[in-house]
């Protein structure tokens, strides 16, 4: 899986988790919400039925027409809030419950209606009793008035208390007096019984309307209590789910968090120590790369392979270059080596009837010789001495194909370099002088020892000083120069102010038979021959040119001669 | 003075030999390796000129072969390249000098005179 994907699953976890909880607390909102609003409302109704239970108190206490309107008010304000209320509401309370309550409420109002009216009546028959009494003391005699004083005592203690017992010995003074004597007083007695009755009527109404008042309550209470327990337990449930999906995601955010991680981590740890492993293969410092995350240390580990790289391949290529140096020289060589064998055989081989030519024409002039004088005598003997003229060349070059190809004896001795080159200069002194050429030292400090073969040593330089010499026509300069250099190696270096040479042609300038003189004036052996003398001699020779500037020459040899020669020269002892 | 020329070019071999001749000297040649022996024995010469190639035999063989049976010949090789293993080894065995082809004829015949010289004064040197 790609990290992009398990990063995504990650994340998607999370989601998930985040919705779900989300999901679970929106619900348990909206039913506390709902159940909060119930309470309300079921507070509501509570509220209004105090009211209700408050004004009915005053009106019970005050008994006038305002009191009873605000109370009829109260609660018709209560019976509207019953009617409003919600139908989920209802269904909460429950279809009877609400029924049962409504009914309860509308027998609270006929069972008020009907206290309305009962005060009513009461207050009409007060008046009306202390009316009747107002004429009764007028009425009745004197001893009887006493009596009546008494009961009217009786008459207030009854209206106070209203109880039964009051009534009772209300009644029982009344026996005491003749009803019959005043119609009065039998109205009197009369409206005082209905009291007693409507007395008696208005307390059970008051004991039937609390019940109702509290029935009423019940329902507001109990619902109100549900609602509350519905929300605690909501409560509870949200409170205990929270604590389950912290934990849930505590656990299993970490558990994937911590695969999701090893997952990326790991990779790219493996990533590192492969580039590290790489690194240290090309040999590469390892960088301090602690203290940092993995993808920091990566890109440390994988810049530095870079630069690693970049060097192993400069060096590379640096390396390739040199080998393709080392196997053009070896090319170089193998085909020199080929060709001086090949020259040598050919050599050889045209020796042989060169010989015999020689020989015939030596015959020929021994014969012209010892005989006596003949026609064109002269002609024949010059003729013969050109044949062996041309005998003579091809024998120099034959002999010089065969030295070059099989090398000559090596005689070692310590001699002064700088020596050799003044004899070599005094060997050409008068080619120098006849073509005005100037000779430049740039020597080293004098002098150089060298252990080589003083003479074939003489041999490269004065080729490479003649072939210097031919190549300046009218005058010029040679610059000679000596150093030693770190391989213990004499360095001597040939430059000339001649024509230069072509590129394409100095690359075969070591080859047999190539010349860049003109024709019949080199056999094109000269630097081929020291070429084999300082290969010989264990050293190196170059050429670099430039047209019309001049061409250098460098020649490098042992300081001391090498296992391979010392060997050679055993062997030749 | 008896010189044999040996050589397996024919015309090369019997030219030397003819132009010896007209300087003076009693030369013949041989053409073959095999043949050389014989002639030394017949004719038992002062000098025998040996090519030091031949193809049916080592020029040195020969040298060695010829001082077995004539041990005061004078053999004087005739080589094509100057080798100096092979002049070396053939001087070991008992070769008074060595000539280069194409040869010429003076240089040939000082060192005649010179390895004949020497060799006589070598017998009077062991004779007294």
């Amino acid at each position: 899986m790609k990290i992009r994907n398990k990063l995504l699953l990650a994340f998607s976890l999370y989601l998930f988790f985040a919705t779900a909880f989300g999901f679970f607390a929106y619900r348990e909102l909206g039913t506390i919400t709902k159940s909060l609003k119930y309470v309300e409302t079921a507070d509501d109704i509570g509220y209004t039925l105090l009211e209700v239970r408050r004004f009915e108190k005053n009106y019970y206490l005050f008994r006038n027409d305002r009191n009873f309107r605000e109370l009829i008010d109260q609660l018709t304000k209560l019976k509207s809030m019953i009617d409003a209320m919600h139908n989920e509401f209802i269904k909460e309370l429950g279809e009877r419950n609400y029924a049962l309550m409504k009914k309860t409420i509308n027998e609270y109002d006929s069972t008020i209606q009907e206290v309305s009216e009962i005060f009513t009546e009461q207050h009409r028959h007060i008046i009306s009793l202390s009316d009747y009494a107002e004429r009764i003391e007028q009425e009745l005699p004197g001893n009887n008035l006493t009596v009546f004083h008494k009961l009217r005592g009786h008459e207030r203690d009854f209206l106070f208390s209203r109880d039964a017992e009051a009534y009772a010995r209300f009644r029982e003074t009344a026996m005491l007096l003749s009803l019959a004597e005043s119609r009065s007083l039998q109205r009197y007695v009369l409206i005082a019984e209905r009291l007693s009755v409507l007395f008696e009527r208005e307390e059970s109404l008051t004991e039937s309307l609390r019940s109702k008042a509290r029935e009423i309550q019940s329902f507001t209470k109990s619902l109100s209590h549900t609602e509350r327990e519905k929300i605690a337990k909501v409560l509870d449930n949200s409170l205990k789910l929270l604590l389950i999906s912290f934990i849930l995601i505590i656990v299993l955010g970490s558990i994937v968090n911590m695969r999701v991680a090893a997952d990326i981590s790991n990779p790219l740890r493996e990533l590192q120590e492969a580039a590290k492993n790489i690194a240290s293969e090309i040999e590469l410092e390892p960088s301090s790369i602690e203290g940092k995350d993995e993808i920091a240390s990566l890109q440390i580990a994988f810049s530095d392979m870079e630069i690693r790289l970049h060097e192993t391949l400069n060096s590379l290529d640096l390396a390739i270059k040199n080998l393709h140096e080392k196997q053009r020289q070896l090319v170089e060589t193998e085909k020199l080596a080929s060709l001086g064998t090949l020259s040598a055989g050919v050599a050889h081989e045209i020796n042989n009837p060169l010989a015999i030519i020689n020989e015939k024409a030596g015959l020929m002039q021994d014969m012209i010789e010892l005989s006596g004088d003949f026609p064109q005598k002269d002609r024949f003997m010059a003729i013969i001495s050109a044949i062996q003229h041309s005998v003579d060349r091809c024998r120099t070059i034959t002999h010089r194909l065969l030295g070059f190809a099989r090398g000559m004896d090596a005689n070692i001795e310590l001699f002064d370099l700088h020596s050799a080159i003044e004899d070599v200069l005094g060997f050409v002194s008068q080619e120098l002088a006849l073509k005005g050429v100037y000779v430049q030292r740039c020597f080293s400090d004098s002098p150089l020892s060298i252990e080589s073969d003083r003479t074939q040593l003489e041999q490269i330089l004065l080729n490479i000083i003649k072939n210097a010499i031919d190549a300046m026509h009218g005058g010029g300069s040679i610059a000679i120069g000596t150093e030693t250099n770190e391989n213990q190696m004499a360095v001597i270096t040939i430059s000339d102010t001649g024509a230069g040479i072509l590129p394409e042609r100095i690359n075969r300038i070591f080859e047999p038979f190539f010349t860049t003189k003109d024709k019949g004036k080199g056999t094109g052996l000269g630097l081929s021959i020291t070429y084999g003398i300082v290969k010989r001699l264990g050293g190196e020779i170059s050429v670099t040119s430039e047209l019309g500037i001049g061409t250098t020459f460098t020649v490098m040899i042992p300081l001391k001669p090498k296992a391979a020669l010392m060997q050679q020269i055993k062997e030749g002892g | 003075m008896k010189i044999l020329v040996v050589d397996d070019e024919v015309e090369f071999a019997s030219t030397l030999a003819e132009r010896l001749c007209l300087r003076g000297y009693d030369a013949l040649a041989a053409f073959k390796a095999r043949d050389v022996v014989d002639m030394v024995k017949e004719h038992d010469p002062d000098v025998v000129l040996l090519d030091l190639k031949m193809p049916d035999s080592d020029g040195i063989h020969i040298l060695r072969d010829v001082k077995d049976v004539a041990p005061r010949t004078v053999v004087i090789m005739l080589t094509g390249h100057g080798d100096p293993d092979v002049v070396n080894a053939a001087t070991a065995s008992g070769a008074a000098d060595y000539v280069m082809k194409p040869i010429n004829i003076d240089e040939l015949r000082k060192k005649i005179n010179k390895a004949v010289s020497n060799s006589e004064n070598i017998d009077r040197g062991t004779n007294t």
